[in-house]
């Protein structure tokens, strides 16, 4: 028979589980924090947070292509991107790009998840 | 990072309390208002709202329970749980919601990998049989009541619910927010009106300490996560669908099991489609609108989901218990009769302030509607035809009005 005092055990268990599973994914759930220079072939696949300055930007219906500069230059494209990103990736803008490495074309880019404010 | 997440996943519990509380005010409206109001990641946002959502699915029991005022998840609860407040057993009826959020929303977790193989191979052929299973689902209904004029009744009651359903739930209706309002009309203002009528008296609540089967709990709990991954995937298909087949389908079952049945359901159907918003891109909740428009899901996200959706369950059945006594002591000092009034003029309040003129038409017909249903002693759950009657329409025959 169940009483409350097995509703507090089971809660606080499942509290406990999610609180150290969240401690354990926090190397996964936090994208690496890197230069444009430090990104490589061997990324492909990961998320990475990068920041720099739009140089040049592409917005079309369903996604933004631009270059992100922070002395050296990478291209970034945002698929579906909000009227926020929109606005936010604009040429001369400063911004951090959070998203996971790919390899189009012989040529590294990012896959953009999210495009923010720096 | 996880100092960042925790304190998104506090204020999404937070959030989810109020809006469980508060009739009319659903996830929905919160997430939206939460996009606005917080300038940050977006994964965190997404955080807040999935907690907020999670914590939602238990508080919202407690005024089904206890004012007898349903949410748009939940109606069903108002019988067997208001039934249970007027034995004296408000707290007890809860507990079993709660416990059924609990199992339910675990066991949903535990089975999500099976659940996203099953989607994506067989969710076409499953959409096929709905409408078969809903039309199956209303002629049993009618025809498990013992009167031949009590059958004919509930043709009429079906008939006027799906009507009202059809016009207006169709895209054409201007009716503002309609699926609320024909929900606090039916199950809501119709019951109230009725008690005014009738003034029943609430007896003096206990404070719960009756234990429950442990049996009772893991059956219906685990019988909900079946239920909620077939809500999750089905456009059209309510937690309320969902747990009135199941009733219809396995038979007599008792008030507590379906009250476990139902929580397990609404906290399970929230975690799944997460699921389903990750694995096909669909959308089956608010919830879900509001993640797809700040992220593109990935399997580290998932992961941390979760995580999140653990904590929020934990929370959910802890703030529920606690405010659900507390709240039993207030509601239990005033004339019950005097709260129903309250109550049903909150409910007028609540439809005019979210919906325009013709909602609360259609407030006042469904009101009419449900309260016939009551008067002529037939099941209130006829009412779900107003749903479940579009809904077949636009499985079996691809209709929706223009």
């Amino acid at each position: 028979m169940l009483g409350e005092k097995h509703l507090a055990i089971s809660s606080l268990a499942c509290a406990a589980f999610g609180i150290t599973m969240l401690f354990l994914l926090n190397e996964a759930i936090e994208p690496r924090e890197l230069s444009v220079r430090e990104i490589n072939e061997s990324l492909v696949g990961e998320r990475v947070s990068v920041a720099g300055r739009v140089d040049w930007a592409l917005e079309k219906d369903n996604f933004i292509l631009f270059t992100l500069n922070d002395g050296a230059k990478i291209k970034a494209i945002k698929f579906s991107p909000s009227w926020e990103e929109r606005g936010l990736a604009g040429k001369g803008s400063y911004v951090t790009v959070v998203g996971k490495v790919q390899l189009y074309k012989n040529e590294i880019e990012i896959v953009a998840e999210e495009i923010r404010q720096w | 990072m996880v100092e960042t997440l925790l304190f998104f996943v506090l204020i999404g519990c937070l959030l989810g309390i109020m809006t469980g509380l508060t009739p009319g005010i659903h996830v929905n409206t919160i997430a939206v208002i939460a996009l606005g109001l917080f300038q940050t990641g977006r994964f965190e946002l997404v955080v807040l709202i999935v907690s907020m959502s999670i914590v939602h699915t238990f508080m919202d029991f407690i005024p089904s329970v206890m004012l007898g005022v349903p949410g748009e998840d939940n109606l069903l609860s108002v019988l067997p749980g208001h039934r249970f407040f007027l034995k004296g057993k408000g707290h007890h009826a809860v507990l079993l919601t709660v416990w059924g959020g609990i199992v339910g929303g675990i066991a949903a977790i535990a089975l999500s990998p099976i659940f996203l193989k099953f989607l994506q191979k067989s969710i076409a052929e499953i959409a096929k049989a709905i409408p078969f299973i809903l039309a199956a689902v209303l002629a049993l209904m009618v025809l498990k009541e013992r009167e031949t004029g009590k059958k004919i009744f509930s043709l009429a009651i079906i008939a006027l619910s799906s009507l009202l359903g059809i016009i207006a739930l169709s895209a054409a209706s201007s009716i503002k927010n309609p699926l609320i309002v024909l929900v606090l009309g039916f199950f809501g203002a119709a019951p109230l009106l009725h008690s005014l009528k009738n003034k029943p008296v609430a007896k003096k609540q206990g404070s719960g300490e009756e234990k429950i089967e442990s049996g009772v709990v893991f059956e219906s709990a685990l019988l909900s996560v079946l239920a909620a991954s077939f809500v999750s995937m089905l456009p059209g298909i309510g937690p309320n669908q969902a747990a009135l087949t199941v009733r219809t389908i396995v038979g007599k079952i008792r008030e507590s099991s379906y009250l476990v049945l139902l929580g397990g359901i609404n906290t399970a159907n929230m975690f799944f489609s997460l699921i389903v918003l990750y694995a096909i891109g669909k959308t089956r909740t608010g919830t879900a609108v509001a993640i797809k428009q700040l992220i593109e899901l990935q399997p580290e996200h998932m992961f941390a989901l979760v995580a999140v959706s653990l904590i929020a369950i934990a929370w959910g059945a802890i703030a529920t218990v606690a405010i659900s006594k507390w709240l039993l002591k207030v509601v239990g000092k005033f004339d019950y009769g005097k709260i129903n009034l309250f109550v049903f003029a909150v409910l007028v309040a609540i439809v005019f302030s979210l919906s325009n003129s013709l909602g609360m038409i259609a407030f006042a017909t469904a009101t009419m509607i449900g309260f016939a249903a009551i008067a002529f002693g037939i099941k209130r759950s006829h009412c779900m035809a107003f749903l479940m009657v579009p809904t077949i329409l636009y499985y079996g025959f691809s209709l929706t009005l223009p």
